[in-house]
């Protein structure tokens, strides 16, 4: 089933007068059958097929513009050189 | 007198003889040897060594006594003989109790010899001592021998070690580690743990040190002395941030290492700050990545995912909350962006896939419903195998019928300023589940204003129901696809209706691919207990794969064995217990009374439903007989068995298709399951009467198996039955007037009293006479016949 607001050319947030002038202008058009254009415009006038056919957009998780990450170590430059690996030793001399 | 005197010569000779033979001599010896006269006793041993059987043992039991008396440096002389003499005795002699003593005599002289041994004593010494132990090859007293080669193989093991500590201190570690592997291999064949594993770490020590430690050196020592293993550790994370293996590195230091040390602290801040170091190298790289990202103005699909990647890799290995935070934050945004680009491109595996990586996404509303929509465009676009189709149905499902996933969609939606929408008929949880609503969420009744999000999840899957139907009719996918989806939405439902908690509720597929069926199953088990209700174990099957409760699995198992004794049943096919091979179920079935109640019925409704010949076939009758037989629920179908043989009996012997004694035969069996049946014991009734009069004419076959079933039931009869028999005391009445009426009352007393006057003929009717009172009731001093006792 196609997706109703493309076949009447219309965004998510149309009102009914739009719906209902974007239906006339499809028809005219006649890009899809009349039969998809009335379908398309049915759904979208009846809220509950309306919901439903929202439904099937993507959503998208809540998030932030990406930004540079600013972090600095604050520990103190080391080396291995300075640590042996003799520290622990349990050879007996 | 000369007699006298003969006598008295062949005596002393005999004793003369007497007194030179061995077993004389070895009687002496003994004495002297229990005596403790060893020296004497041996003596008269060896005269008569290859004289007595029993001379070479004794002779080796006084070399015993006198290595036990000898002093340390005379032993070796009386224990060389005893071993020289047991590889040539004489014939006859016990060779097993001669080897007791030799192994006695060498055990001895080897436990005085370890005693002996001394701290100073070389490797060499020991060495050779262990090999003489293990070169003599006793046949008894295997313990004491291998006490002294274990005690002799752990001084070894030591001392080789202790040589191996010198070499290394030495810095000679090739050679100490040849001997700390010498040592190890000693321990470990005496399974000492402790000197095994310090043996096995001090050479890990030494191949750290030489730089040709390898990874498949032993990792995880339980027993070892902690001084030595702290130092392995050490060394071994040392030698990882070396070769710059942070990660590995500090698995060590945690999971081996006490930080109290000083060095470990040192070497803990080292490995802290170059993962920081390398943490924040990568941070680098994603900065340069963000700004690129940002300042391009067409989104670069591979930078993305790259950025993704390298984010979401990030995040998960850094040890350092601030960078992991930091990550965390940029992860959703460069989630969306690369989710967008796959769903945009058409890409709707790869943003499913995307999806599913994410950890728990079924507990995110939006990241749910995006699955569910990656499902439905997958299916509308793509020819998918059965395998694919049946996690993406199961997701789809789970997302249409969250509750959740349609409230949080409606964010999105921005026609519905005028609107409320309800949650009355919805397909999800209840109110209780849903926690707190959005201001235009109620559970109001549905008009123009207030609209239902039952009724858009209901249009979803009628949409999505409609595509498989149009896909099925197409050849693009299998009917079995569409049975699948209908058993995922049968499952998801009852689920639903079942539980009403606020835990998430997913199709059984996808349940069970992510583990979650396991506490599903668990939460209707505890249900059970508490309301008895099956209906909740039925509701768990589909859940239960793996899940360990026995009570959902029982109930599965008493299922299936329901369902296939129903096929069985229904396709005429013969049911047994080894057929459905199942006992467990068997009783699985029975402890289930609805499931049981439930069967019966069934079995009811397939008998029924055949024609009247299939139902008479003795196959179906016998599957119907076995039911009965196997099953606790079974009265209704003992009655259906009693009506359906009374009718088939009724049919072959009006057609004279079956004699009368084979009917009686016949339903006996159901009287057996139901005694009071009404028709069941008219029928009988009649048969008995029947067959007593054919017995009475001589005209009856199988006399004896006639009068064994009647003297079941008489034995066992019923109310009903004794009440439907009033016909034979009808008939015994009309023979008795018959007799009467004739004259032949004579005839009539002699029968009636069984006299040994009656001809055969008599003696049949004076038994039938029996059996007419038994199943009447009737006794033969009552009745008719009364009045002829009084005539004679």
């Amino acid at each position: 089933m196609k997706n109703p607001y493309l076949i009447l050319g219309i965004g998510q947030d149309a009102t009914k007068s739009e719906i209902k002038k974007a239906t006339l202008l499809a028809m005219k058009e006649r890009k899809y059958s009349i039969k998809e254009i009335q379908t398309a415009a049915s759904m979208l006038s009846h809220p509950s097929k309306r919901l439903a056919a929202d439904f099937l957009f993507p959503g998208k998780m809540k998030s932030k513009r990406p930004n540079k990450i600013s972090i600095k170590n604050e520990f103190k430059p080391m080396s291995l050189e300075n640590i042996s690996a003799d520290s622990l030793c349990s050879l007996k001399k | 007198m000369e007699v006298l005197g003969v006598i008295i010569v062949l005596g002393l000779i005999g004793y003369a003889i007497y007194i030179n033979t061995s077993n004389y001599r070895y009687d002496i010896a003994n004495n002297l040897l229990n005596k403790r006269d060893f020296h004497e006793a041996k003596g008269i041993f060896l005269e008569i060594y290859e004289k007595h059987k029993e001379a070479p043992i004794s002779y080796a039991k006084c070399q015993l006594a006198l290595i036990k008396a000898a002093p340390s440096n005379v032993r070796i002389s009386f224990l060389k003989d005893i071993a020289a003499r047991a590889k040539s005795l004489p014939r006859g002699v016990d060779q097993s109790a001669y080897s007791r003593v030799n192994d006695e005599a060498h055990i001895f002289f080897f436990e005085k010899k370890y005693d002996n041994i001394k701290a100073s004593d070389s490797l060499v010494v020991l060495k050779t001592f262990l090999k003489e132990v293990e070169n003599f090859k006793n046949k008894s007293l295997n313990t004491r021998f291998n006490k002294i080669k274990s005690g002799l193989k752990q001084k070894i093991g030591v001392l080789v070690f202790n040589q191996a500590l010198q070499l290394e201190g030495k810095m000679n570690f090739e050679e100490a580690n040849e001997k700390y592997s010498e040592a190890a291999s000693l321990f470990k064949a005496l399974s000492n743990k402790t000197s095994f594993e310090n043996a096995v770490l001090r050479g890990n020590i030494v191949s750290l040190k030489l730089g040709s430690f390898t990874e498949s050196n032993q990792l995880n020592f339980e027993n070892g002395d902690s001084v030595i293993k702290d130092d392995y550790y050490f060394r071994l994370a040392h030698k990882y941030c070396f070769e710059k293996q942070f990660t590995r590195a500090q698995e060590i230091v945690e999971n081996y290492l006490n930080d109290a040390h000083p060095g470990v602290t040192e070497l803990k801040n080292y490995i802290d700050y170059q993962t920081l170091e390398a943490d924040l190298q990568e941070v680098d790289v994603i900065n340069e990545k963000v700004a690129l990202l940002l300042s391009s103005k067409e989104t670069q699909s591979n930078l993305v995912l790259e950025l993704f990647n390298r984010t979401q890799a990030l995040t998960s290995s850094t040890v350092f909350n601030e960078i992991r935070e930091a990550t965390g934050k940029l992860l959703p945004s460069l989630f969306n962006r690369l989710f967008t680009l796959r769903f945009n491109e058409g890409d709707f595996k790869g943003a499913l896939n995307l999806i599913c990586s994410y950890d728990q996404f079924w507990t995110k509303p939006e990241l749910l419903k995006n699955a569910g929509v990656c499902a439905y465009n997958l299916f509308e676009a793509e020819n998918l195998m059965f395998s694919d189709m049946k996690e993406f149905i199961s997701i789809w499902l789970s997302s249409v019928f969250n509750d959740r996933v349609l409230i949080n969609s409606l964010d999105k939606t921005a026609w519905d300023d005028a609107y409320s929408f309800t949650l009355i008929d919805s397909l999800g949880s209840s109110s209780k589940s849903l926690g707190r609503l959005p201001s235009n969420v109620n559970f109001g009744e549905i008009d123009e204003e207030n609209i239902s999000i039952g009724a858009a999840q209901r249009e979803l899957l009628n949409r999505f129901e409609l595509m498989l139907v149009a896909k099925q009719e197409q050849g693009l996918i299998e009917i079995e696809s569409i049975d699948f989806y209908h058993s995922e939405k049968a499952a998801i439902e009852n689920l639903i209706e079942a539980v009403d908690d606020k835990n998430f509720k997913p199709a059984p597929c996808l349940a069970k691919t992510h583990g979650l069926n396991e506490e599903i199953v668990e939460v209707l088990s505890s249900l059970y207990d508490e309301t008895k209700d099956e209906g909740l174990l039925r509701c768990g099957v589909p859940y239960l794969e793996s899940a360990k409760s026995s009570k959902v699995r029982s109930y599965a198992q008493a299922l299936k064995l329901s369902e296939m004794v129903i096929e069985r049943f229904k396709s005429g096919l013969s049911i047994s217990k080894t057929q459905l091979n199942s006992n467990t179920a068997i009783s699985a079935l029975k402890t289930f009374n609805t499931l049981s109640i439930h069967t019966e019925t069934r079995v009811i409704n397939a008998f029924n439903n055949f024609s009247e010949e299939v139902r008479f076939k003795k196959s179906t009758r016998d599957n119907l007989a076995f039911y009965i037989d196997s099953f606790s629920s079974n009265s209704k179908c003992k009655s259906l068995y009693a009506k359906t043989l009374a009718d088939y009996t009724v049919r072959e012997v009006n057609d004279d298709k079956m004699s009368y004694l084979e009917a009686l035969t016949l339903l006996g069996k159901a009287y057996g399951y139901v005694p009071n049946h009404q028709r069941l014991c008219q029928n009988m009734a009649f048969l008995i009467k029947a067959l007593l009069f054919e017995y009475i004419n001589e005209e009856l076959r199988g006399v004896k198996k006639f009068k064994e079933i009647l003297d079941s039931l008489k034995t066992n009869i019923s109310e009903e039955l004794k009440r439907e028999c009033y016909i034979l005391k009808e008939a015994r009445d009309s023979i008795i007037e018959q007799f009467i009426s004739s004259g032949n009352t004579q005839g009539l007393t002699l029968i009636m009293t069984g006299s040994y006057q009656l001809s055969a003929s008599g003696r049949k009717f004076h038994e039938a006479f029996k059996y007419f009172d038994a199943f009447s009731g009737t006794k033969s001093d009552l009745g008719p016949t009364n009045n002829l006792f009084g005539l004679f």
